[in-house]
């Protein structure tokens, strides 16, 4: 029998050198996972910038981790661009207007003589334009055609029929315009989206990157076979976002990730921490709602009630130099709180597992990976009211108003206080939960292959 | 018959609409055998300075009549040239003959038509022409309150209806709206196009590439066709496929550049293809191998040129009431994708590039003929010129 030809995208993870997000880890364990299947040819490929080239499952394992010195000169970089760009973002308004003057000026005095002669107008005018549009992902010319789809297709690697899987990512990656000329080719072209937040909530995201974040969803449209999303949530999102730009629905299947952190638990503790402590995992940004648990603790403060550790387990993310300064400067919350950042798989393990319970005040999510890998272990989360997170959780998890802090606050006393309402629920959980595996979602993904 | 033309734009080398139609009104007296001059004073630095005109006045003049004179210049140079000796002068100058009839194209001339009909040319009958409701248009183009300037835009063009002896409107509802103002004569020249030919060795390389693939824009920088731009191609835009393109032309590409709106549209980035001023040999080019045209117009009054020449193309035309206003009677066309909102635009366009190039019948394509500028502008003569004589 003739083996199902799978190709996978892991630009993503083979360019990724620090403690992996939720993406990364998504990759990587369907890599892990699709590995296994004796069915089917796999083969990897990342972007090298001009096409797809395929690499080994060994050198993507083993991939370099770039030297000390090259992760000095990036820091180094990043840091100089920040200060470049701040200033920027400091006297763009008056170098808009400075630019913006002397071009009403030229024009006026200079250019209005000689618009007849385009070609020359124009030359004027692309100059003004390459000023004024520092943006680098603004290239435009006035006067210049050029072609977008001199994409060369990489025949060896992409045979007609084969099936491409992309879900690393990929919104401020250029391949995505070039998923529908593999489409075109005949390849089964399978993409992931895990959330709308730039679209639904763009205050928590850079500026304009709802732009980019829009872009990669049209491209996505027109370069998929099929769109996975990662809950109904997010497939309802993303069906209205098309609606509402004038597309027909694409094919969208909702395929949940694995949550099976809790299988093959190393007996070592790693990381022990012997205080009774309740636990947040998560990327530390303000559309996750830290802030509530910060309120929680300062009104725990004010009333003199003595509250568990609170522990929260993720990197720092965009906005949140106010939550940190507040900690720092608060002992209180500098007692009670502890930022774990860096953790190893095996570390996040023994916090999910040692835990008294865990909270999840986010905004909005796609869907609550977190939320699922506690429920693997058995752990009881304290969940913020949104309709994701129902869907990982069901009747088994308590739901709560994400704004008010004080609601959050009466909770987490009675769930400390009240043991035996937590053990009732922990026994809930692990009766009707049902640990999904990598292996699980791989096979969902390839019923979209055949 | 000799026949003296008034505007604030100059038009022998015509780059939006209003020139289009003075230019062809022109040219069709011309060919009935009438002797036609055009005088006027340019109200804007980008009209040609051609024999007959003069330039545009200082920014200190324009301002010391109205003191935020932005949008208001065709008004200014109108007031200035009935009421200011150096002008009024410098105009009159201009005049090389008797005129038997004065067309007025817009309202701001007036004064100054009836003062040299009262002092020099007295049995000289005054036509007033325009393609737009000015008052209404103004008031969408002006953001701010200038409910001066306003009310003296509404009584000019109240004058120049009441006082003219014969009024030619652009649509029905322009002429009903004229009539409410005027017992004069009236009729209705429907806004029509020329024909769209081109020579094809005169076209770059580059372009021929194109043909079929893409939809078509093309504007002067009016203001309402870049708010139209935006209106509809509003938030996230996606509604071209990758393998075709958004091509932009005309001045609206310099104003849609310089739009901070532009830059959110991602998606646009790598799918558009903006040209600035293009010839007409080219932009003929352009229309006739486009698979659609753009019609985004959300406000203004009168009916388009563009929708005439779009129309004519036999392309697809994804428009808007606003655009389509004029001729509704192809509103059921299967050349026509109307579009009520943003979402209903964006489908459309999408659905646009979804079917195969538009194939009309014999009866459509008559039908179509009857919007060339020739036949639009059969009225002129048999009403205005047949009764003056």
């Amino acid at each position: 029998m003739k083996k199902n030809n799978i190709i996978i995208n892991v630009t993503s993870s083979f360019n990724w050198h620090s403690q992996p997000v939720g993406i990364i880890r998504t990759e990587t364990e369907i890599v892990k996972a699709m590995e296994k299947f004796n069915d089917i040819n796999l083969k990897l490929c990342i972007w090298n910038g001009k096409g797809f080239e395929e690499i080994s499952f060994y050198n993507y394992i083993n991939k370099d981790r770039p030297s000390f010195l090259n992760r000095l000169l990036k820091k180094i970089k990043n840091q100089l661009l920040f200060i470049l760009k701040s200033f920027y973002i400091f006297f763009k308004p008056t170098l808009i207007f400075l630019i913006k003057y002397l071009y009403k000026i030229l024009q006026k005095t200079f250019l209005n003589k000689i618009k007849k002669n385009t070609l020359i107008y124009n030359y004027f005018f692309n100059i003004y334009l390459s000023i004024f549009n520092l943006s680098k992902s603004y290239k435009f010319k006035i006067g210049l055609i050029s072609y977008s789809n001199d994409f060369q297709i990489n025949t060896n690697l992409f045979k007609k029929k084969s099936s491409f899987i992309s879900v690393g990512l990929e919104w401020s990656e250029s391949y995505t315009n070039y998923f529908f000329h593999l489409k075109e080719h005949g390849i089964n072209v399978i993409t992931m989206c895990y959330d709308l937040v730039p679209i639904k909530f763009p205050q928590y995201c850079f500026t304009n990157f709802s732009s980019e974040f829009s872009n990669f969803l049209f491209n996505l449209y027109y370069g998929s076979t099929t769109i996975i999303t990662i809950s109904n949530t997010t497939k309802m999102d993303l069906k209205n976002f098309y609606i509402d730009n004038g597309f027909k629905p694409p094919r969208l299947q909702i395929i949940n990730l694995g949550n099976d952190l809790s299988q093959n638990i190393s007996s070592s503790n790693y990381l022990s921490y012997e205080k009774e402590y309740i636990l947040y995992v998560s990327t530390i940004e303000t559309r996750k709602n830290h802030r509530l648990l910060l309120d929680v603790y300062k009104y725990a403060k004010s009333l003199n009630k003595k509250m568990p550790i609170l522990i929260f387990a993720g990197r720092k993310g965009w906005g949140v130099d106010d939550i940190f300064d507040e900690i720092n400067k608060d002992s209180y919350l500098k007692e009670n709180i502890k930022i774990f950042n860096n953790l190893t798989d095996e570390e996040l393990k023994n916090l999910y597992k040692n835990s008294k319970f865990c909270l999840f005040p986010s905004f909005y999510e796609g869907f609550g990976l977190p939320v699922a890998e506690a429920l693997s272990f058995g752990k009881f989360t304290l969940c913020s009211n949104i309709s994701s997170l129902k869907e990982v959780g069901g009747d088994m998890l308590i739901y709560v108003n994400s704004i008010d802090y004080k609601v959050w606050y009466s909770r987490i006393i009675n769930l400390m206080e009240d043991s035996k309402k937590l053990s009732f629920i922990e026994n809930k959980i692990k009766k009707h939960f049902v640990v999904r595996t990598w292996n699980h979602v791989c096979k969902d993904i390839l019923k979209l292959t055949l | 018959m000799n026949i003296l033309l008034i505007s604030s734009y100059s038009f022998s080398e015509p780059f939006h609409g209003g020139q289009v139609r003075v230019s062809n009104i022109a040219n069709f007296y011309k060919k009935i055998g009438c002797k036609v001059q055009s005088i006027g004073i340019l109200s804007s630095d980008d009209y040609l300075l051609e024999k007959g005109f003069i330039s545009r006045p200082s920014i200190k003049e324009l301002s010391k009549v109205i003191e935020n004179y932005s949008n208001f210049e065709d008004y200014i140079v109108g007031y200035i040239a009935a009421r200011q000796k150096k002008y009024f002068d410098l105009l009159f100058s201009k005049i090389l003959f008797k005129p038997d009839i004065i067309q007025l194209e817009h309202p701001w001339f007036i004064d100054f038509a009836l003062k040299i009909k009262s002092k020099f040319f007295n049995n000289s009958k005054i036509v007033y022409s325009s393609h737009n409701n000015e008052y209404h248009l103004k008031k969408k183009l002006i953001d701010s309150f200038l409910s001066d300037a306003l009310r003296s835009i509404r009584s000019i063009e109240i004058k120049a209806l009441s006082k003219a002896d014969y009024v030619i409107s652009v649509s029905e509802n322009n002429k009903k709206y004229n009539d409410k103002f005027s017992t004069s004569p009236s009729i209705i020249i429907q806004n029509g196009t020329n024909e769209i030919n081109f020579k094809k060795k005169d076209i770059p390389k580059a372009f021929l590439k194109l043909t079929g693939k893409y939809a078509l824009f093309f504007g002067s920088s009016y203001k309402p066709n870049l708010d139209g731009f935006f209106y509809y191609l509003t938030d996230y835009f996606g509604s071209i496929p990758p393998d075709k393109y958004l091509v932009i032309a005309g001045d609206i590409s310099y104003e849609i550049l310089k739009d901070e709106r532009f830059k959110k549209l991602q998606f646009l980035h790598n799918k558009t293809i903006i040209l600035g001023r293009v010839n007409r040999n080219i932009l003929n080019f352009l229309i006739k191998s486009s698979h659609s045209i753009l019609l985004p117009l959300h406000t203004g009054d009168g009916t388009s040129l563009k929708t005439a020449e779009a129309i004519y193309s036999k392309k697809y035309i994804i428009g808007t009431p606003v655009s389509l206003r004029g001729f509704e009677s192809f509103n059921k066309s299967s050349q026509i994708l109307l579009s009520r909102s943003p979402v209903d635009f964006k489908k459309n366009l999408l659905e646009s590039f979804r079917l195969k190039p538009i194939k009309l019948s014999e009866k459509e394509i008559i039908i179509r003929n009857n919007l060339l500028w020739k036949n639009c502008l059969k009225p002129l003569s048999k009403k205005i010129i047949y009764e003056k004589k």
